[in-house]
């Protein structure tokens, strides 16, 4: 196997990994981080100048002599939270790719989670125990913090939250160095609120984090251990509100940028560990290069964390009083359909899962109102952030719930053109897919036992077993499958089967 | 103890050097020749220390800075120092001219003045004068139409005094050719005779001058300030910059003007006045000025009078058939010169060859020029489509014009040069080859040196090379090119130590756990072989050391500032210093560490510039065979009783060599029988034999 290639343009520096895989293991090869910081820039102008632009340009040309030199046939390369939300995104995405060649994909926040989580797995041992006692991860960027926490059978749940210490500085650069420290507080105390109500009610014994200025931290207070105690990390705090920068950095040797961000993120992991009722932050290393590579080399288990997820999937249902036994059924017969149908529509399994949520969450818009509660469902579903779906993903699963009843996509649908050709073919054959089980329980009552399909040449039979009557689902059955048959171009009949 | 009890001044210590390279050349034992070159080192030698040394601290004089080194001597204390020490060290070494001519003539080669020889030689000297000479001189008139011409460092030149009878009396300058030889030996009825050509130009000064009355006549040299400081914050193009550096260094202010015969004073106070010389700077020889002649009638003499110099030597050549198999199983560790620096070249060769190798990179410091085997197989790695990537480093003192050519001539062909690292000088040797194995696999294969990648000095300086294919010494090389590229910030090392900051480190991080080690466990004990020992905070390390009870032995063929052997400070350290007919240049660190021994081997000496001002590497060698190899290396060394000097204190004793002839042990000589009673067939692999202890006498380790 060949080397592979992990690139990622993220807030500070531009990193890149280069390994390969030998036997279960990655064997690290070569290493560069560039200290670039885009993030700096589009925090707060969300815009990347012609300068930056360029000096990104020069780095990666750089990387790309690294891929030749090690004959890199694979790489990936990521862009997160710096590029993630700036305006001239596709300029940027584009002039790269035209000057060095290196198609940059952008990395959804919550995807980035998942991947750090499934690095995280990799990285402690015994994960699936911290698991069960839950975990808190943090990670106290110079724009974002990350906050998440996962526990075995019951969430996983993750926030980023805008108050990295460059961007409070930042926010607050107009508040006078005196009063600095109090607005700090006030400023990250309310977010923290926030964070508060919406995050799940539950405590977690572990928490680790990761990042540079964790690093720091530890170095000065636990330059022996890995953990960084709670009551030693609160008399650091105290020190730190005493100390002007420059003391700061002479007294621990450090640069300035640092020495300026050591005070807001104390301050956020202090109110972190309160929060979470943890005694102590354990520092681990987890680079976001590294665990890019771990997945294109398949270290990753597929069903990992896909529980939590799914009972996150669930509990959005929830908040929004769905009609669980319903969505629930509708959703398993999609996939059903979905796999039964593999030649007819040949999409991958990702798209399956895709639908599966589509179909789990098809009917939430009634939260609003029953009527155009598609339209509902829709906007509802295009605002839910979960780990493992980015935002196109999100897209696709909201214009698919929004296709299961009432018209078919049309060219003045905003929702629709505006997603990629692929991409709009993808929502019309699941949309026609998921039209079809919701017709298999338009009674809401799980009335089917089971189905089976037969793809003749000319025609596709699906036979139906209802545990009673579904004459309900019949007239619903012929009412909605019009979608299909357009989409697919073949007929479908539905044929009931007794015993 | 105040500064002056602690630290030697280095200069001082420099000059210590300087006069071992001097009692090599006093020292009856050494062949004829070999003591002719080692008068004409020290000459060498001396230039470069009053074109760095001597010129920095007249500058630092100049800008009124009074402050004391860390030896406690401030700069007018050095200088005059210097010169005090020198006074007495010059005169030795043209008695040691006059001795080597004496024996010299005993072989048929005689050194007579003009006016000692009869008309006919004279007449064709004439002669030679008229067709090689004359036609190359431009003399240049110095009158108050003519001011005074610019004099270019190091170079010889002729002051006359002329007039035209009558009227005022002016000065003419005549440069002596430097395109011509310094010297003829000319076959003479028989006989040969030795002539300089500046005696040769003063015979016939009148041709060049017709209607004058030629005065007097002084041949002169004038050395000057030649230390680059490049101002790289502000270039915006290094290249350029020192290009344009380079055409100003011969414009340095003079440090020394070197002349062999006594001024009238009317002469001399007007020249001192044209130059800006003071007295202290006037070095009165008595004999030819510029002794480094003696390289070029070395390589005369040794055709004329044979068994005069060392019997050519020819290195052990270690022929690997396929270096990458070799280095998959097994390291391979070299010693040269005893070592054949052509396997180094082997292994470029084949990496430009294979097919499999997709990129080389290598650092290039000194090189041996256009036709360096290493430039010839980096340019061939291109053609055969590989990415070949070399740090050149232009900063390397007194080469930098050879360097900027250099670095053109790899740019147009396709190789990706980078100029080195912004403020800091690149040192470090080091060879990295990336191949893709036939499995599909990655495979980075190394070299790393303490000697520069030139074949020249390979054969004439002792190194070491370590070659191999670790993976984790591989990860830090990559990650070290991507720092020197400048498209990465430091990473944290697996293995290596890098300087700025990062040696020094290692170094203070060693010793301190050879004192814990000692304390708990006992015989701590460190040996390093080195070029200098400068720094001092590695030298008040040492001293802890010493006095927490440390075996410390170093074997320093240069400068050191640190006191040997002295109560309440040193008494553990003991200091050996060796001057062979090869220039010790390894590097090489031992730390006992309760005998789970540590070496390593470095580009880096102890000194401030190694250890803060350049990249420099430091690099462990883990093998166990490779380790006894290197140790061997240092024992060797500390063995040695014909060479070697001992420092005690401040001062340099030369050891008793033995009356008896089987205790004799030369540690040079040595290493060369050890691959004389190889057997040439033996494969590399059993190198090990090498470690059997040899002739020495009882080592005491």
């Amino acid at each position: 196997m060949s080397a592979i290639a992990a690139i990622d343009l993220g807030a500070n520096s531009i990193r890149m990994t280069i390994a390969e895989k030998k036997e279960d293991k990655l064997k690290i090869l070569d290493k560069m981080e560039y200290p670039l910081r885009l993030g700096k820039e589009t925090f707060l102008k969300r815009y990347i100048s012609p300068e930056a632009l360029k000096e990104t340009i020069n780095i990666l040309k750089v990387f790309r002599r690294k891929l030749v030199e090690y004959a890199v046939k694979r790489y990936r390369a990521v862009a997160t939270s710096a590029i993630r939300a700036i305006d001239n995104q596709d300029f940027f995405l584009e002039q790269v790719r035209l000057k060095t060649g290196i198609n940059i994909e952008i990395i959804e926040k919550s995807e980035e989670e998942r991947l750090v989580y499934l690095g995280l797995a990799l990285e402690i041992k015994d994960f699936k125990d911290i698991v069960d006692q839950g975990v808190t991860f943090a990670k106290v960027g110079s724009g974002n913090v990350e906050f998440s926490m996962l526990k075995t059978n019951e969430v996983f749940f993750s926030r980023s939250i805008p108050i990295g210490g460059l961007r409070l500085r930042e926010n607050l650069k107009k508040v006078s160095e005196e009063h600095f420290k109090d607005a700090m507080e006030k400023y990250v105390h309310s977010d923290i609120k926030m964070l508060k109500q919406s995050m799940p009610k539950i405590k977690t014994k572990n928490f680790f984090a990761s990042g540079s200025l964790v690093k720091v931290l530890r170095q000065i207070i636990s330059p022996s251990g890995k953990a960084i105690p709670r009551k030693k990390l609160e008399q650091f705090y105290k020190e730190l509100k005493t100390m002007t920068i420059g003391q700061l950095a002479e007294k621990y040797d450090l640069a300035n940028e640092y020495a300026d961000l050591l005070l807001p993120t104390t301050e956020v992991y202090i109110n972190f560990l309160e929060l979470t009722g943890c005694d102590k932050i354990e520092c681990i290393n987890v680079s976001f290069t590294g665990c890019i590579l771990n997945q294109m080399a398949g270290f990753f288990k597929s069903g990992f964390m896909t529980k939590q997820i799914w009972k996150s999937a669930i509990s959005i249902g929830d908040k929004y009083h769905f009609d669980k036994p319903h969505a629930l059924r509708v959703s398993e017969l999609s996939v059903k359909i979905f796999d039964q149908l593999k030649p007819i529509h040949n999409l991958s399994i990702k798209h399956r899962y895709l639908l599966k949520l589509a179909a789990l969450w098809h009917d939430i818009g009634i939260f609003i109102k029953n009527s155009e509660h598609h339209k509902h469902s829709y906007y509802l579903i295009s605002n839910i952030e979960m780990p493992g779906l980015s935002s196109q993903d999100v897209q696709i699963i909201a214009t698919v719930a929004r296709y299961h009843r009432r018209s078919m996509p049309k060219k003045y649908h905003l929702e629709y053109t505006s997603l990629g050709n692929k991409a709009r073919v993808v929502v019309s054959k699941l949309a026609a897919i998921l039209r079809l089980a919701d017709a298999l329980d338009r009674s809401h009552k799980q009335l089917v036992q089971d189905i089976n399909i037969d793809i003749e040449d000319n025609e596709i039979i699906i036979n139906v077993k209802f545990n009673e009557g579904g004459w309900l689902e019949k007239i619903h059955f012929d009412k909605k499958k019009n979608l299909f048959s357009r989409v697919f171009g073949i007929n479908i009949e539905l044929i009931e089967r007794l015993k | 103890m105040n500064k002056k009890e602690i630290f030697e001044n280095r200069q001082l210590s420099w000059l210590a050097f300087n006069e071992r390279v001097l009692e090599e050349a006093e020292d009856k034992k050494n062949p004829l020749l070999e003591r002719l070159k080692f008068l004409a080192i020290f000459s060498s030698n001396l230039d470069e220390f009053f074109m760095i040394r001597v010129a920095n601290l007249r500058i630092l004089i100049e800008e009124g800075i009074e402050e004391a080194d860390n030896s406690g001597y401030t700069p007018k204390e050095q200088v005059e120092r210097i010169t005090d020490n020198l006074s007495g060290l010059i005169s030795r070494q043209y008695a040691g001219w006059d001795k080597v001519c004496s024996e010299i003539e005993q072989h048929g080669i005689y050194f007579k003045s003009l006016s000692e020889i009869n008309q006919d030689l004279k007449d064709h000297l004439g002669k030679l004068f008229d067709q090689e000479i004359f036609p190359a001189i431009t003399p240049m008139a110095v009158d108050p139409t003519h001011p005074f011409p610019f004099i270019y460092t190091n170079t010889l030149n002729i002051l006359c005094a002329i007039d035209q009878g009558g009227d005022e009396e002016h000065f003419a300058i005549v440069p002596v050719p430097g395109i011509l030889p310094r010297f003829y030996i000319i076959e003479w009825q028989g006989e040969k005779y030795f002539f300089l050509i500046e005696e040769i130009i003063i015979e016939f000064l009148a041709k060049l001058f017709p209607g004058h009355n030629i005065n007097d006549q002084y041949p002169f040299r004038i050395t000057r300030n030649a230390d680059l400081e490049v101002d790289e914050e502000g270039a915006s193009d290094l290249l350029k910059e020192l290009e344009d550096r380079l055409k100003e260094r011969r414009k340095g202010s003079p440090v020394r003007l070197e002349i062999n015969r006594k001024f009238q004073d009317r002469h001399l106070e007007k020249f001192k006045e044209e130059f800006e010389i003071t007295d202290d700077m006037i070095f009165n020889v008595d004999g030819p000025v510029d002794l480094t002649f003696g390289f070029a009638l070395f390589g005369e003499l040794a055709g004329i009078i044979p068994g005069a110099s060392d019997p050519e030597h020819t290195p052990y050549y270690y022929k690997i058939d396929d270096v990458f198999s070799l280095l998959k199983r097994q390291d391979v560790f070299l010693h040269h010169p005893y070592d054949s620096f052509q396997t180094v070249i082997d292994m470029l060769e084949q990496a430009a060859n294979d097919p499999n190798v997709l990129a080389i990179k290598m650092t290039l410091y000194r090189t041996t020029g256009d036709k360096s085997k290493v430039v010839k197989q980096l340019l061939k790695a291109i053609e055969n489509g590989k990415q070949v990537t070399t740090l050149v480093e232009l900063k390397a003192r007194f080469d930098e014009e050879r360097n900027i050519e250099w670095a053109k001539k790899l740019e147009e062909n396709g190789i990706h040069v980078v100029y080195g690292v912004k403020g800091l000088k690149t040192h470090s040797k080091v060879l990295l080859i990336v191949r893709r194995e036939e499995d599909g696999t990655i495979k980075r294969y190394m070299q790393f040196g303490t000697g520069n990648y030139n074949e020249k000095t390979a054969g004439l300086y002792t190194d070491v090379s370590l070659m191999t294919s670790d993976d984790d010494l591989a990860f830090d090389i990559s990650a070290f090119f991507n720092y020197l590229t400048g498209y990465s910030i430091l990473p944290d090392w697996r293995k290596i130590a890098v300087s700025p900051n990062g040696i020094r480190d290692k170094l203070l991080q060693l010793i301190d756990n050879e004192i814990q080690v000692h304390s708990k466990a006992g015989r701590g004990e460190i040996m390093a072989k080195m070029n200098a020992l400068v720094e001092p905070g590695l030298i008040e390390k040492l001293y802890e050391a010493s006095k927490a009870g440390v075996k410390i032995t170093l074997i320093i063929r240069g400068i050191c500032c640190l006191r040997a052997g002295v109560k309440g400070l040193s008494e553990n350290i003991r200091v050996v210093s060796i001057v062979g007919s090869f220039l010790e240049h390894s590097r090489i660190f031992y730390f006992r560490n309760a005998g789970d021994e540590m070496v390593y081997m470095s580009s880096a000496d102890w000194m401030p510039r190694n250890l803060f001002k350049r990249v420099e590497l430091m690099i462990p060698i883990e093998k166990d065979d490779l380790k006894k190899q290197a140790i061997n290396i240092l024992k060797y060394n500390v063995d040695d009783n014909v060479k070697a000097r001992k420092l005690l204190d401040k001062k340099y004793t030369h050891v008793e060599t033995p009356k008896s002839k089987k205790k004799i042990f030369n540690a040079q000589d040595a290493f060369i029988k050890d691959r004389k009673k190889m057997d040439k067939k033996q494969e590399l692999v059993s190198k090990s034999h090498l470690l059997e202890p040899m002739t020495q006498p009882e080592a005491e380790f």
